[in-house]
C-alpha cells in the first residue's frame, strides 16, 4: 500500500476504498448507576440503544458529565454495565479487556520512561506479538503514516502535544484493533494542531477502517470526523438524537468547514444539544 | 572557575579549623589535637595490642555499610513496588510493618546479636533493616499512587498486573528511590555503627565505642574522622549515581508532564 501525505488525501483514487476490518458494535439497554461520594446514587447513563455498523464512524456528543466516558469504558471492558449487554462482533463484553478494542484516552498516556517506538509497541508486546515480523513491520508502517519515523527513538517530552497525540494513536492502533474508543482525545490541543492530527485520524481510518467511537464536546470535530453524531441529553442520559452526517468521503478536514453539507449538518446538532444546557 | 573557588574556600576552611583546633584554646582532654592525633592515626593504621589495624576496621565498616544498603534498597524496593499493586497484600501486611517500623532502630540490635552473633552478618542486618524501612515506605507510597491514567492504559492495551508494576509502578518507585536514597545511604552507615558499637569487634563503631570506655579521646577522635570521611564519600557516590539515573530516564518520574 502507497503511504499519502497528510494534504494528499483529497487526491486519493476513491475507487480504492480499503477493506472493512471493523466489528459491528451493539449496545442494549445500557443503564449505570453512580453513588456520589456524599453517598447519593445518580442514575448517569439510563437506557442506550445503539448499534454501530462495522467500520462505521461514530461520533457521541452531550453535556459534560453526562456519562460519555462510563459509556466507552462499558464498551472497552474497563467497567461493567448495569443494566443491558455490549456486543462487539456478536460476542458479549462481560467487564473483559479484549485485544478487539483499542482505547485512545483524554490524558496523556504515553509512558515517559520508554521512547516512541516501546510506547507504540507496548499492546503488542502485552499480547506476546513482540516480536513477530509482522509486529514490527505495524510499528514501522504507522510510525511512517504518522510522520514519526524521525523521532522513533525519542521521548515522549522531547515531543510537542500534537506530536505525543499521534504517538498515542498509533499506540491504540498497534494492536489491530477491531472497535477503535476514543474519549475526547484531542481535547487538549489548539485549532491548528487538532485540525492536522484529524486529517492523520481520517487518513488511518481510511486505510484501516475499525469501527471507531468517538467522543467529544467539540461538534465542529463531531460533524468533521461523524458517519453519525449521536446526541446524548443531560444526566440521565438517553440517546436525545442521531445525525447521519452526509459529508462525501474521504474527507479533508479543512475543506470540509465550506462544505453546505457540513454547514446544515452542524446546525442540526447544536440545535439538538441546544435543549440540553438551560438549568 | 567558580568550582576551583569553592575548592579553594573548603581547602582553605579546613585548614583554619586544623589551625584552631592545633594552637587554638581547644581543651586537650576533651578534643585532643592534630599534634597527637596524627601519630596515633599511623600507629593504629598498623594496629595495637588488642585493636585489629585501623585500616581493617574502615573496610569492616565500609563493607558493612555497602552490603546492608544494597541489601536494604534491594529488598526495600521490589516489595514496594509489589505491595503497591496488590492492595490486599498491602493493608494486611500495613499493621506489622508499622509496628516494626515503630520499633526504636537502636533496639533491635540486642534481639540480632542473639540471632546472628557478634560480627559482619548483625551489622550487615541492622543497617540492611533501617535502609529498608525507609526505602520500602517511600517507594510503597509512590508507587501506589502512580498515575491512574496510565494504568488504565495498560489495562486498555491488555496488560497483566505483571505489567502494571513492570511499566509503571517500577519507573515511578525508581523516582522516589533517587529522592530517598541520600538518606538511605546516611542511615546505612548509622545502622552499621549503631551495631558495632554495642556488638562487634571490628568496626568504626566499635572503635568509638572502645574509646569511650578507655577514656581515649584519640581514638574517639580518629573515628569520628573516619566515620565522617566515609559519609562524605558516600554522599559523593550517590550524587554521581543520582546524575547518572537522571540521565538514563530523560523526563519526569511521576509521569505527569502535561504541555
Amino acid at each position: 500500500m502507497t503511504i499519502q501525505r497528510l494534504r494528499s488525501v483529497e487526491a486519493r483514487p476513491p475507487e480504492a476504498p480499503a477493506a472493512v476490518t471493523g466489528y459491528p458494535v451493539v449496545l442494549k439497554g445500557i443503564g449505570k448507576t453512580f453513588l456520589t461520594q456524599s453517598g447519593q446514587l445518580v442514575k448517569a447513563i439510563d437506557n442506550i440503544d445503539l448499534e454501530i455498523e462495522a467500520g462505521g464512524f461514530v461520533v457521541i456528543v452531550g453535556p459534560s458529565g453526562c456519562g460519555k466516558s462510563t459509556l466507552l469504558n462499558c464498551i472497552a471492558g474497563l467497567e461493567k454495565t448495569e443494566t443491558g449487554t455490549v456486543t462487539v462482533n456478536g460476542h458479549q463484553v462481560g467487564g473483559r479487556v479484549t485485544d478487539d478494542v483499542g482505547y485512545m484516552f483524554q490524558q496523556d498516556t504515553l509512558f515517559p520512561w520508554y521512547t516512541v517506538e516501546k510506547n507504540i509497541a507496548l499492546g503488542l508486546r502485552y499480547a506476546g506479538k513482540l516480536n513477530h515480523a509482522e509486529s514490527r513491520g505495524r510499528v514501522d508502517h504507522l510510525l511512517e503514516m504518522a510522520d514519526l519515523s524521525s523521532v522513533r527513538k525519542s521521548y515522549p517530552s522531547e515531543l510537542s502535544g500534537g506530536m505525543r497525540r499521534r504517538v498515542a494513536l498509533c499506540a491504540a492502533l498497534a494492536i489491530q484493533p477491531r472497535v477503535l474508543l476514543m474519549d475526547e482525545p484531542f481535547g487538549a490541543l489548539d485549532t491548528f494542531t487538532k485540525a492536522s492530527i484529524q486529517q492523520y485520524l481520517l487518513k488511518f481510518w481510511d486505510s484501516l477502517r475499525p469501527t471507531v467511537i468517538f467522543v467529544t464536546h467539540d461538534l465542529e470535530e463531531a460533524v468533521t470526523l461523524a458517519d453519525r453524531v449521536v446526541v446524548l441529553s443531560r444526566r440521565p442520559a438517553y440517546i436525545k438524537e442521531i445525525i447521519e452526517v452526509g459529508i462525501d468521503r474521504p474527507r479533508d478536514v479543512y475543506a470540509v468547514k465550506d462544505t453546505p453539507e457540513f454547514l446544515t449538518d452542524y446546525r442540526r446538532t447544536w440545535r439538538a444539544l441546544g435543549g440540553e444546557f438551560d438549568h | 572557575m567558580k568550582k576551583l573557588a569553592v575548592a579553594a574556600t573548603q581547602i582553605l576552611l579546613l585548614l583554619m579549623i586544623a589551625l584552631y583546633w592545633q594552637y587554638g584554646s581547644v581543651e586537650t582532654q576533651l578534643f585532643s589535637r592534630p599534634s597527637i592525633i596524627i601519630p596515633r592515626v599511623v600507629e593504629l593504621w598498623h594496629g595495637v595490642i588488642g585493636l585489629p589495624p585501623l585500616w581493617r576496621q574502615v573496610s569492616d565498616t565500609l563493607q558493612a555499610t555497602l552490603l546492608g544498603l544494597a541489601l536494604g534498597i534491594g529488598l526495600g524496593f521490589s516489595i514496594g513496588v509489589v505491595f503497591a499493586e496488590f492492595p490486599v497484600i498491602r493493608e494486611s501486611a500495613a499493621p506489622y510493618l508499622n509496628a516494626i517500623n515503630a520499633v526504636p532502630r537502636v533496639a533491635w540490635v540486642p534481639v540480632l546479636t542473639m540471632m546472628f552473633g557478634f560480627g559482619l552478618v548483625t551489622k550487615i542486618i541492622m543497617s540492611a533493616l533501617i535502609v529498608f524501612l525507609v526505602v520500602f515506605f517511600n517507594v510503597l507510597d509512590a508507587a501506589t499512587h502512580a498515575p491512574e491514567h496510565l494504568l488504565r492504559n495498560v489495562r486498555a492495551l491488555g496488560g497483566s498486573r505483571w505489567a502494571s508494576v513492570r511499566d509503571v509502578r517500577i519507573w515511578v518507585g525508581l523516582g522516589a528511590l533517587m529522592a530517598a536514597l541520600p538518606s538511605a545511604v546516611a542511615l546505612a552507615l548509622v545502622g552499621v555503627v549503631f551495631a558495632e558499637s554495642l556488638a562487634a569487634e571490628s568496626g568504626l563503631g566499635s572503635l568509638m565505642f572502645n574509646a569511650m570506655h578507655a577514656n581515649d579521646t584519640r581514638d574517639l577522635m580518629i573515628s569520628a574522622i573516619m566515620l565522617a570521611a566515609i559519609g562524605v564519600v558516600l554522599a559523593g557516590a550517590v550524587h554521581v549515581l543520582q546524575s547518572w539515573l537522571a540521565m538514563r530516564l530523560p523526563q519526569d518520574l511521576r509521569g505527569d508532564n502535561h504541555e
